[in-house]
C-alpha cells in the first residue's frame, strides 16, 4: 500500500505528543507535589518562627512586670512605713534604684491619699486622693496590681504598678517608663507591613501599633477571642501569632505579611519553575528529533518494502503465469494438431476430386490453406507460450558476454540496415566469465534487440554495453525510442501485454526475457534515459562454478 | 528400404488424432495401426510385429514414458517417436534416454511425422541388417 507524506506527518504528529505528554505529566506532577511542599515548609518555618518570638517576648514581659512588682515588695519589706512616709528617705531610696524603669515613687495611705512622692509630677499628683480610683480598690483587694496604659491626673500615656502592705494599711506605687516597656515589642515589627503590639481585653492598644489610634479597628477585632497558649491564624495574607498573657489581660500580637514569610519559598519556586521550563524544551525537543528520526526510518523502511512487495509480487505474477501459460499451450497444441491434420486430409481429398465436377475446388483449397496458415500462427504462439515452463539446469556453461552479443547482433544487422539504424557496442574488454545458458541469454538479447528496433522505427541507434562489478555482470540495452510511458512501466513485463499493433507482436518477447533472467538467477530492469529512450539492464550473477539446483 | 514394409503403430488417447493419422497413413501406403492406451500398446506389441511406435507422452493412466520402457524390455529393436503437446525439454530427454528416436512437438503436420517415422524405420533396418550380417559372421565362423 502506497502511504502519503501526509500519513507519515499525522504519525509524526501522534507520536510526538503521546511521547510528550508521558514525558510531561510525571514532570508536572512531582514538580507541582514539590512546590506545594515547600510552601508549607516555608509557611510551617515561618509560623514557628514567629511562635517562638511569640512565645519568648511574652516571657520577657512577664519577667518584666513581674520584676517591677518585685521591686516594690523589697521596698516594703526592707522599709517601714514611717520611714518611707519621710520624703527625703524615698527621695534617697528612688535615686538609689533609678535610672531604672520607674519614672516615679508615691506612698499612699489606706484611705487612697498620697503622702509622699517622688518624680516629674509632684505638683498634679501630691494632695490627689485615689480612693475612687478602680486601681485603688483592686490593689487593697488583691494585694498588688498592673495597670493598663491610661493617662491618669497627668495626661500622659503610662501605667502604674502598685503594692499594698500585707495589713493594706499603705501602698506602694509606681510609674513604669512606658518608652522602656514599647521597645520590648517595637523590635519585634518585621518587614514594610510587619506589626507587633500589646492590646488589652477590650482592645486598647497597650503599644503603639501600625494600626493606628488607639484601639484595634474592627476587621482585628477576631483576635481578641479568647484562646490557650500560641494562636496562629491566616487572615488576608497576613499571618498573626498571638498570647495572652499578665493573667488573660494583655495579648501580644505579631503580625508578619504572609507573602514575606513565602520569599523563600517564592525565590524556590521560581527556580523550581525554571528547571521545569528546561526540562520541558529538552523534553520536547528530543520528542520531536527522536520521532521525526523514527518516522524517517519506518518511512524508509516502508519504501523499501513496497519495493520488495511489488518485485515479489512480479515473481509471483510470473510463476504463476507461467504455469498457466505452459497448461495452456500444452491444452492447446493437440486441437491444433487435429485442426491442421482435418486441413492436410481436405486439401489431399481435393487433389483426387475432379476439378470439373466441383465447382468451388479453388475456394475449397485456399480455404483450407488458410486453415493451416493460422494454425500455424496459433503454434508459434503456444511454443513461446512452452518457454515459460523451460528448465535449463543441464545447460549452463561458461559464457563471455561480449561474445554473446556480438553472435547475436548479425541476427538483426540487415534489418537494421533497412531502418537506418545503427548498433553500437560498448563493451568492457575483461568482462568476466558467468556460468548461464547462452542459448536462452541470446534469445533475450535478441528479443531487446528486436523490441528496440520496433520502438525506433525507422533513424536511430541501439546502445549495448557491457560491464562488470564484483558481484554481476551488467549489460544494457538503449535505445534511441520515445521511450516507456510511466503507466505502461508496470505492465510492460505481463505476458500478453503489447503495445505493437495486432499480429506484430505476441506480448511475450519481455514476459519471457523476465522469465529466462529470473531463472538465471538475475534480473531485467526497465528505465527511460535521461536523454530519451527506454534502457533495459540485464544483472547477472558472477558465478564461477555451476551450482546444482 | 520400402515404406510398404514399414508397419507403424500409433498410441494416442485423443480419438480424432488417431483416426485421422491412421487414416491417412493407409492412404499414403503406410500399413498402420492405431490404440487409445498404453496397455492396449502393450497388447498388440505382444502379438504382432511393428517397426515404429508413435507414442502420445501424455495419457491418463500409462503414460508414453512408462508405455515406452514396456515396449524397450518387449521388443528392444522397436523405434519410437515420443509426440508431445508439451515441448518440455525434460520428458523429451527421459525419452531419448529411455531408447526413443526422437521427440516431436505438437502440431505437426503429418509428411513430417512420417518423415521421422521413416529415418526412425531406416535406422531400424539398419539396426537388424547389421544384427543379420553379424548372425552369418556367426555362423560362417562356426566350424561345421
Amino acid at each position: 500500500m502506497q502511504k502519503d507524506k501526509a500519513y507519515y506527518s499525522r504519525l509524526k504528529k501522534k507520536f510526538s505528543y503521546a511521547l510528550i505528554f508521558i514525558a510531561l505529566v510525571p514532570l508536572f506532577l512531582i514538580s507541582w507535589s514539590t512546590s506545594r511542599f515547600y510552601q508549607n515548609t516555608s509557611i510551617q518555618n515561618t509560623t514557628n518562627v514567629l511562635s517562638n518570638a511569640v512565645e519568648n517576648r511574652k516571657q520577657v514581659i512577664t519577667f518584666f512586670l513581674e520584676q517591677q512588682k518585685e521591686r516594690l515588695d523589697e521596698l516594703m519589706r526592707l522599709y517601714s512605713y514611717e520611714q518611707l512616709r519621710d520624703q527625703s528617705v524615698l527621695e534617697r531610696i528612688f535615686s538609689a534604684i533609678s535610672p531604672g524603669s520607674f519614672v516615679d515613687l508615691g506612698l499612699i495611705d489606706a484611705e487612697g491619699k498620697h503622702i509622699s512622692y517622688v518624680g516629674p509630677y509632684r505638683h498634679q499628683l501630691l494632695d490627689k486622693t485615689f480612693e475612687k480610683t478602680p486601681w485603688f480598690h483592686e490593689v487593697m483587694i488583691n494585694g498588688s496590681y498592673t495597670s493598663d496604659i491610661f493617662l491618669g491626673f497627668r495626661n500622659v500615656p503610662h501605667f502604674i504598678v502598685a503594692v499594698a502592705d500585707p495589713l493594706r494599711k499603705w501602698v506602694l506605687r509606681a510609674t513604669i517608663n512606658s518608652e522602656f516597656f514599647y521597645g520590648l515589642v517595637r523590635n519585634l515589627q518585621t518587614g514594610d507591613a510587619g506589626d507587633a503590639f500589646i492590646v488589652n481585653r477590650q482592645g486598647e492598644f497597650q503599644t503603639p501599633s501600625r494600626f493606628g489610634g488607639n484601639s484595634l479597628p474592627i476587621e482585628g477585632r477576631h483576635l481578641l477571642a479568647h484562646h490557650e497558649g500560641t494562636n496562629v491564624r491566616l487572615v488576608d495574607n497576613f499571618i498573626y501569632v498571638s498570647s495572652w498573657l499578665k493573667g488573660g489581660e494583655w495579648l501580644l500580637v505579631i503580625k508578619a505579611e504572609a507573602k514575606g514569610a513565602y520569599s523563600t519559598f517564592q525565590k524556590a519556586r521560581n527556580l523550581h519553575f525554571l528547571a521545569f521550563l528546561i526540562a520541558s524544551l529538552v523534553i520536547i525537543t528530543s520528542s520531536f528529533l527522536i520521532v521525526r528520526y523514527m518516522v524517517d526510518k519506518i518511512e524508509e523502511s516502508d519504501r523499501e518494502k513496497a519495493i520488495f512487495d511489488s518485485q515479489m509480487l512480479q515473481v509471483e505474477k510470473m510463476a504463476s503465469l507461467g504455469i498457466m501459460a505452459a497448461g495452456l499451450a500444452h491444452e492447446v497444441n493437440n486441437p491444433l494438431q487435429l485442426i491442421t491434420d482435418q486441413a492436410d486430409w481436405i486439401r489431399e481429398l481435393l487433389d483426387e476430386e475432379d476439378p470439373a465436377t466441383v465447382r468451388n475446388i479453388d475456394e475449397y483449397r485456399k480455404s483450407a490453406e488458410k486453415i493451416k496458415k493460422h494454425v500455424s500462427r496459433a503454434s508459434s504462439v503456444t511454443h513461446r507460450l512452452l518457454g515459460f515452463s523451460r528448465k535449463m539446469e543441464t545447460q549452463k556453461g561458461a559464457v563471455n558476454v561480449n561474445k554473446l552479443v556480438e553472435e547475436v547482433v548479425p541476427f538483426v544487422t540487415n534489418e537494421a540496415a533497412v531502418n537506418e539504424i545503427t548498433i553500437n557496442q560498448h563493451f568492457q574488454e575483461d568482462i568476466p566469465l558467468i556460468m548461464t545458458d547462452s542459448a536462452q541469454l541470446q534469445q533475450v538479447f535478441l528479443n531487446l534487440l528486436k523490441n528496440s528496433m520496433d520502438a525506433i522505427g525507422k533513424k536511430g541507434a541501439i546502445d549495448i554495453t557491457t560491464r562488470a562489478n564484483n558481484q554481476n555482470v551488467i549489460i544494457t540495452f538503449a535505445d534511441s525510442g520515445p521511450g516507456i510511458k510511466k503507466e505502461v512501466m508496470d505492465k510492460i513485463f505481463d505476458p500478453f501485454f503489447t503495445t505493437k499493433e495486432p499480429g506484430k507482436g505476441t506480448g511475450l518477447g519481455l514476459s519471457i526475457s523476465y522469465h529466462i533472467l529470473q531463472t538465471l538467477g538475475g534480473k531485467i530492469e526497465v528505465g527511460n534515459r535521461k536523454e530519451g529512450g527506454a534502457a533495459f539492464t540485464l544483472t547477472l550473477p558472477i558465478i564461477t562454478k555451476s551450482t546444482p539446483r | 528400404m520400402e515404406l510398404k514394409d514399414m508397419r507403424v503403430l500409433v498410441v494416442d488417447d485423443e480419438k480424432d488424432f488417431l483416426e485421422m493419422t491412421v487414416k491417412r497413413m493407409k492412404k499414403k501406403n503406410i500399413e498402420c495401426d492405431g490404440v487409445t492406451s498404453g496397455y492396449d500398446a502393450i497388447e498388440k506389441i505382444k502379438k504382432e510385429n511393428f517397426d515404429v511406435v508413435l507414442l502420445d507422452v501424455k495419457m491418463p493412466g500409462m503414460d508414453g514414458v512408462e508405455t515406452l520402457k514396456e515396449i524397450k524390455r518387449l521388443k528392444p529393436l522397436v523405434e519410437a517417436i515420443m509426440l508431445t503437446g508439451h515441448a518440455s525439454v525434460e520428458s523429451g530427454i527421459e525419452g531419448m534416454k529411455l531408447g526413443a528416436f526422437d521427440y516431436l512437438m505438437k502440431p505437426m503436420e503429418l509428411d513430417k511425422i512420417i518423415e521421422k517415422i521413416q529415418d526412425a524405420y531406416n535406422k531400424k533396418a539398419l539396426h537388424e541388417e547389421k544384427i543379420v550380417q553379424a548372425q552369418i559372421r556367426k555362423d560362417l565362423a562356426r566350424p561345421f
